[in-house]
């Protein structure tokens, strides 16, 4: 580096001091404190005692609530993420299309993205009300004369939640339709002089040029399910039932933190899904080889 | 060049920063000086910081407003300040943790109390007691003990949650009961009317009932009113198993399944709240025929549903016989004193103010009842002069006191706090869906909090 480079570098940390300072201050030391109190019995308000391995080992071993809390948000990840892709491109596409008044359609699905997340837990607990809801009252012409119990019932408070999700997926179907309209139009007017249909076109053409965006989406996605807190934590007034049913990770994990004073239990928890997230993101980028297609490679 | 002057002015004012604080702060030295060289023949004027639960700006209210110019007028030299947090424990963990403590009192709930206890978050307070001639015994023992860990004190009781059994009128004439005296005392009385009042409709869905069972509350209740108990403070066990505990989710247990679990969930869900304070609560709409509340209540029902006509009986126990009112519990509150307080003698000066000398001025105005047994009769003179001696709930009062008087049972206060709680809630379901028998559950449930209390306590 030479003396001019130096003059510059130190001038541009100089300027970007004030957010290094707050970045080391609130987030580096709280993460490597973390790392600490994962390996102690602390309960916020007296001092952290160090226990080794313990709390991991309690958490793996003795803790059936931890294993619940997984299998959750799994399920939650598993079937939200695939129909969230699957429904962000199908919408993409129709917003994609030249019919008058796109820019009204495209707003109107965007508009859940700026919803607050408590006044979308709220509304979306209205709608899904087992008897006054909407949506049952809907189920409910159909003929059917039990309908869902929702978020009262433990096998519908998952589904539910993922019906949430789904509406509230206006940013991903943005990037999507962002995507979509960066592909060089003279791919489809080749595919036209080749009598390719509007299947083939979609298959050969727009998914693979998307495909990174798709990649992009995904490892979102799986960070936000992983993190999935708000919405079950209002539903269910914090407690993640009825039958644990909407005990999410995060939930359980903000539960031991700040309602059982078990700090460094949480830390633990915390670590866990940090590494977590890190290998299945890792595993995405490492199979996306196979998958996602880089122009000009 | 010029980058380097640039880079070294900058260099300059940050490092001047704190020197400029220091100075502002130094300057703001003088000036208080000044000020306290000016004031010392005045007497130091103190504020008290309060963390309190926010009950909603309808009752707060009274306590930022009228109590306040109360307290303030009867003590110039002393000012009130109240924080009312979204989530009150966090604030007091947060301000705990912080260590450097601004806050002179804690408002508290019994799970609560003992979990920062066996932290070291509350100043003890016997020596207080003793000092201002305030015993233990004049408070209803069911709350007291919910202020204390072994022989010490650690907050004063405040309000003291007695339960009643509010009752639809029109619904239990419609069933043939007489609506003034519906003679329901025992567990038996119970399962007839909740046999006569449940309907369901054409399609098979439940949609009106007696009594609701599902809440943790109920359990400990009856666990009580079977001869459980739920804790041993001197050995810290947990007694959740004990077999008078498992009779009573038994006995829960057939009621769910007489109305079945899943419809009895998805009626609940029905409404916004199903125990607190809303218009669109099932009691009011006319969908169960009872609701277990505090006085409180009335306000509530006045605001909605002015027209409902209700009445007040005293929580049922197991046969009827009237010793067994000696098992009711009595939820409420407490408050102490957190370790570091800037000011913890003027903080006991109001504590007492509030809790024990003028307890029942604070509990006609902010709409609770007191845990001073002595302040009962002023108490209630002062809710029939508040409110009218012909208003209905000034002559309901004596049935919320008769519980002050007979019980002696409270909410368990154990060092696993809230966790006892939730992991009663979860015993409860697992009995209630069958997934386990109510023996297993409450094996389960002991077994899991016993090791939440052991890791409290550093066993």
């Amino acid at each position: 580096m030479s003396k001019g480079e130096r003059k510059k570098l130190i001038i541009g940390l100089a300027f970007i001091s004030p957010w290094l300072l707050g970045f080391f201050i609130f987030y580096i030391y709280p993460f490597i404190a973390s790392i600490y109190y994962s390996f102690t019995v602390y309960h916020i308000i007296s001092p952290p005692e160090f226990i080794g391995l313990r709390n991991y080992v309690d958490l793996i071993t003795r803790d059936p609530l931890f294993i619940i809390s997984i299998k959750n948000t799994l399920y939650y990840a598993g079937i939200s993420l695939p129909l969230g892709i699957l429904m962000g491109i199908i919408i993409a596409l129709l917003l994609n299309t030249r019919v008058k008044g796109m820019a009204f359609y495209r707003t109107i699905f965007f508009l859940p993205v700026v919803v607050p997340f408590a006044a979308h837990a709220i509304l979306w607990k209205w709608i899904l009300n087992p008897r006054y809801g909407i949506i049952n009252y809907l189920i409910g012409l159909l003929g059917v004369k039990h309908p869902p119990g929702w978020f009262q019932v433990a096998g519908w408070a998952k589904p539910g939640l993922i019906i949430m999700a789904l509406w509230a997926s206006g940013q991903a179907i943005i990037i999507y339709l962002a995507g979509m309209q960066d592909i060089p139009k003279t791919l489809f007017e080749v595919a036209d002089l080749d009598g390719a249909n509007w299947f083939q076109k979609i298959k050969n053409i727009t998914l693979p040029m998307i495909s990174n965006v798709i990649l992009f989406n995904l490892v979102m996605g799986l960070i936000q399910a992983f993190q999935f807190f708000t919405q079950p934590f209002i539903i269910s007034k914090g407690t993640g039932r009825p039958m644990d049913s909407m005990l999410m990770y995060n939930l359980y994990l903000y539960k031991q933190a700040f309602k059982f004073f078990n700090m460094g239990y949480a830390c633990a928890m915390a670590w866990l899904l940090f590494v977590a997230i890190i290998l299945i993101t890792l595993f995405v980028f490492k199979t996306s080889k196979n998958w996602v297609f880089y122009g000009g490679e | 060049m010029k980058i380097l002057k640039i880079f070294l002015i900058m260099i300059l004012v940050f490092s001047l920063v704190p020197f400029l604080v220091l100075a502002r702060g130094d300057k703001a030295d003088k000036a208080g000086k000044e000020e306290k060289a000016a004031e010392e023949k005045a007497p130091e004027v103190i504020t008290l910081r309060i963390i309190w639960e926010n009950w909603g700006a309808d009752f707060t209210k009274y306590l930022d407003g009228e109590w306040t110019e109360k307290y303030e007028k009867d003590h110039p030299n002393i000012k009130l300040e109240w924080l009312f947090p979204a989530s009150w424990q966090e604030k007091e963990i947060a301000e705990l943790a912080g260590g450097d403590m601004t806050f002179d009192v804690f408002y508290m709930r019994p799970s609560f109390l003992p979990a920062i206890v066996e932290r070291g978050g509350l100043i003890p307070l016997n020596d207080y007691f003793a000092k201002s001639g305030v015993k233990t015994s004049d408070f209803v023992d069911a709350t007291m003990v919910t202020c204390m860990v072994g022989d010490q004190i650690y907050a004063i009781p405040g309000g003291a949650d007695f339960i009643g059994w509010f009752v639809n009128k029109d619904m239990l004439e419609a069933v043939g009961y007489d609506p003034d005296n519906p003679e329901i005392n025992s567990i038996e009385d119970i399962e007839v009317i909740n046999r006569r009042l449940a309907k369901w409709d054409d399609d098979g869905n439940l949609v009106q009932l007696g009594y609701m069972p599902i809440d943790f509350y109920q359990l400990i209740n009856w666990g009580y009113m079977f001869g459980g108990e739920w804790y041993d403070p001197e050995t810290q066990k947990v007694t959740g198993n004990d077999p008078a505990n498992v009779k009573a989710l038994e006995w829960l247990v057939e009621i769910v399944d007489y109305y079945g679990y899943e419809e009895l969930l998805k009626l609940r869900g029905e409404y916004a709240e199903w125990s607190g304070a809303s218009p669109d609560h099932p009691f009011i709409l006319g969908f169960t025929a009872f609701d277990s509340n505090g006085w409180w209540n009335y306000e509530i029902l006045q605001n909605y549903a002015p027209d409902l006509d209700y009445g007040v009986i005293n929580f049922p126990t197991l046969t009827g016989d009237p010793s067994e009112k000696a098992n009711w519990v009595v939820m409420g509150w407490s408050v102490g004193i957190p370790k570091g307080a800037p000011h913890p003698d003027e903080a006991w000066e109001f504590l007492k103010y509030s809790w024990y000398d003028f307890t029942a001025e604070f509990g006609a105005l902010t709409i609770n009842s007191p845990s001073v047994k002595k302040s009962f009769p002023r108490f209630e003179q002062l809710v029939n002069e508040q409110f009218g001696a012909d208003h209905r709930i000034a002559k309901l009062m004596p049935m919320f006191d008769e519980m002050g008087i007979h019980a002696t049972k409270s909410m368990p206060t154990t060092p696993a706090g809230e966790f006892f709680d939730t992991e009663l809630d979860r015993a409860m379901e697992a009995a209630m869906s069958h997934q386990m028998t109510a023996k297993e559950a409450l094996d389960t449930f002991t077994e899991r909090v016993q090791v939440q209390i052991d890791r409290a306590v550093g066993k």
